[in-house]
């Protein structure tokens, strides 16, 4: 397969595990799963993690605003280290599409695909929003629906409602948070994600159908390999492109009006 | 020795492959120019964007055309910088993981260094050489004494030569980008119609200034009513325009010459780098100058001038043939001077 080839089919969701069943066939032979690696860059932290056997081995996790085009090749090198496997044992990547931070989501996708390029091996995408709903333990959910709230670093916030089961009840949303509510059929529902402070500030009015919970606010890398590793069979992964929810700040020349006079 | 390029600094996404035998074995450039047109500029958001969207095709692409395979590179370059950030962090991060998952070794070049060094590509000259680096984001005088060793002798002190072309054609009402538009009406257009101001003329040194210039084409637009703004109009201030700023070039250029010709009479040649060498009427000037000090006139073809790939995967080579590496921790630099001594200047120069 060519190099072009191999991004039509990656890019048009057609790159599926069995095309690196030649890389799969030379690993272990009663392996379960696919072994994947995981990054998420897409919000103020950054993680790796790798999937063998359908267990999250050598998970790294740290918060950070900036520097995550620094530090993330040496996260990816550790946790294939922490999992003992080289580069060359992982047949697929699953990274974070957002939404989230921009900059953030390019540099976990940027990566991801050239890495994928660079061995033709398949890249999949996973939502940030799912990540975190998916962090939720079942003792705080007791199947209660789920709204996951991340921040925009503006008014709006990126949320989406996930029923008991963790199933989508909403597409993922650039909204204010009064509006992110209304996600949410009537009824207890768990708030999760970092913007979760805002959601509570926002549901003031109903203080006794919102609740907190103590799941990690921010998406692990370990959930996100997980999410993939459970649709990679039937392809039903994302592809990985950005989610970006909003369109760039930007005026169209008509909107920008006369040239200011120095 | 066989090397990989990526260039995503500004609105042109871009790979190549070259080799150490100055050939050039797939260059695919991909221009950003309809995206950014409706907002008369480029919109770093938007560049970015792109960029992801695009690059890892087009790097397939790039190793396709060229008939390589990963594992046959010796080295795996971007450009690290300056340049819009967002652009810059895309392209870093796809020659970091190639380079990871390849294991080769990762370059992070200087954009400025790819325009610097891309004559010894196309024309294999001979350190050292005295450039004039000038396009719509940069516009500076270096000499150039090897790889890694540049003396800037001169830079803009507001806008950059194409930055100031692409305004003025934004004033008039030329479209984006106005550059070649401009370029293009000043041809039947009258030079002497319209009084200018040769900005930094008669002075020492070789920094440059357009600013001002651009203010008085604004000021003689706002003259005239709208109705009056003929097709007449704007070619004879197009053509004042571009007469003033080759005026105002050749000025510092000549001082330029002269401190070159004095500190280093080994060298003979002026190179002319970046997309405003496809200005004719500039470079018609530039010649007559270097023959008048018997220098030479060297610039790249065309599409080796404006953004590509060839020119980092060549810096790259060049920097990796002399044993440099550089690590994957490297941090992107929106700001990288080529001569990290030359004072900090405001303007398109404050980045390089």
């Amino acid at each position: 397969m060519s190099f072009t080839d191999y991004i039509k089919k990656m890019l048009t969701g057609q790159s599926r595990s069995s095309d690196s069943a030649d890389h799969a066939a030379s690993q272990l032979a009663e392996k379960s799963g696919p072994t994947l690696l995981a990054i998420d860059t897409a919000s103020t932290s950054l993680t790796t993690a790798v999937l063998i056997n359908g267990e999250v081995k050598g998970e790294l996790f740290a918060n950070m605003e900036r520097g995550q085009a620094e530090h993330l090749m040496s996260f990816i090198a550790e946790s294939l280290e922490k999992a003992g496997i080289g580069f060359d044992a992982v047949d697929g990547i699953a990274v974070t599409v957002g939404p989230g931070a921009f900059t953030g989501m390019r540099i976990g996708l940027a990566t991801a695909r050239a890495l994928g390029l660079a061995r033709k091996i398949p890249v999949v995408g996973v939502s940030s929003l799912e990540a975190v709903a998916y962090g939720v333990s079942e003792r705080d959910q007791q199947g209660r629906n789920i709204l996951v709230a991340l921040d925009s670093k503006r008014n709006e916030i990126f949320a989406q409602a996930f029923d008991g089961k963790k199933r989508p009840l909403s597409t993922p949303e650039c909204v204010a948070p009064r509006q992110a509510l209304m996600m949410a059929p009537p009824g207890d529902t768990i708030l999760a994600g970092d913007a979760t402070p805002r959601l509570l500030t926002a549901a003031a009015h109903a203080p006794d159908a919102f609740y907190d919970c103590t799941a990690h606010s921010l998406p692990r890398a370990g959930n996100v390999a997980l999410i993939a590793a459970s649709r990679w069979e039937s392809g039903e992964n994302l592809a990985p492109v950005p989610m970006y929810l909003r369109a760039p700040d930007a005026r169209r020349i008509e909107d920008q009006g006369p040239q200011k006079k120095k | 020795m066989i090397v990989l390029g990526i260039e995503t600094s500004c609105d042109e996404t871009a790979a190549a492959v070259v080799n150490d035998k100055r050939e050039i074995l797939s260059n695919r450039v991909l221009s950003q120019l309809d995206d950014h047109r409706p907002y008369g500029g480029v919109v770093p958001e938007i560049a970015a964007r792109a960029h992801l969207e695009h690059l890892d095709r087009l790097v397939a692409e790039a190793m396709d055309d060229a008939g390589v395979d990963f594992d046959d590179l010796d080295a795996v370059a971007c450009t690290g910088g300056p340049g819009l950030i967002g652009g810059v962090m895309v392209g870093t991060m796809t020659a970091k993981a190639i380079a990871f998952a390849a294991q080769k070794p990762f370059m992070a070049v200087n954009h400025l260094e790819g325009h610097a060094l891309t004559v010894r590509l196309t024309d294999d000259v001979a350190f050292p050489y005295l450039l004039l680096l000038v396009s719509g984001g940069h516009c500076q005088v270096l000499i150039v004494e090897g790889v890694g060793r540049y003396k800037r002798i001169g830079t803009t002190i507001d806008d950059a030569v194409g930055e100031a072309f692409d305004k003025t054609a934004k004033m008039m009402g030329l479209g984006y980008p106005g550059g070649p538009a401009l370029e293009k009406i000043a041809e039947k257009g009258n030079p002497n119609r319209f009084g200018l101001p040769r900005p930094l003329r008669g002075r020492p040194g070789c920094d440059f200034s357009f600013s001002g210039l651009k203010t008085a084409v604004r000021n003689y637009m706002d003259g005239f009513p709208v109705e009056q703004q003929t097709e007449d109009v704007k070619a004879d201030l197009a053509a004042s325009f571009q007469r003033a700023v080759g005026d105002t070039l050749i000025d510092r250029a000549r001082n330029a010459v002269f401190q070159f010709m004095q500190d280093y009479p080994a060298g003979n040649t002026l190179v002319l780098a970046g997309g405003v060498a496809a200005n004719k009427y500039l470079r018609g000037r530039l010649v007559e100058l270097t023959d008048q000090a018997g220098m030479k006139l060297v610039a790249p073809p065309l599409d080796l001038c404006t953004d590509n790939a060839a020119m980092i995967a060549w810096a790259g080579l060049e920097r990796f043939r002399l044993g440099e590496r550089d690590d994957l921790d490297f941090k992107p630099r929106p700001r990288w001077p080529l001569d990290p001594q030359a004072p900090k200047r405001p303007g398109a120069g404050v980045k390089a």
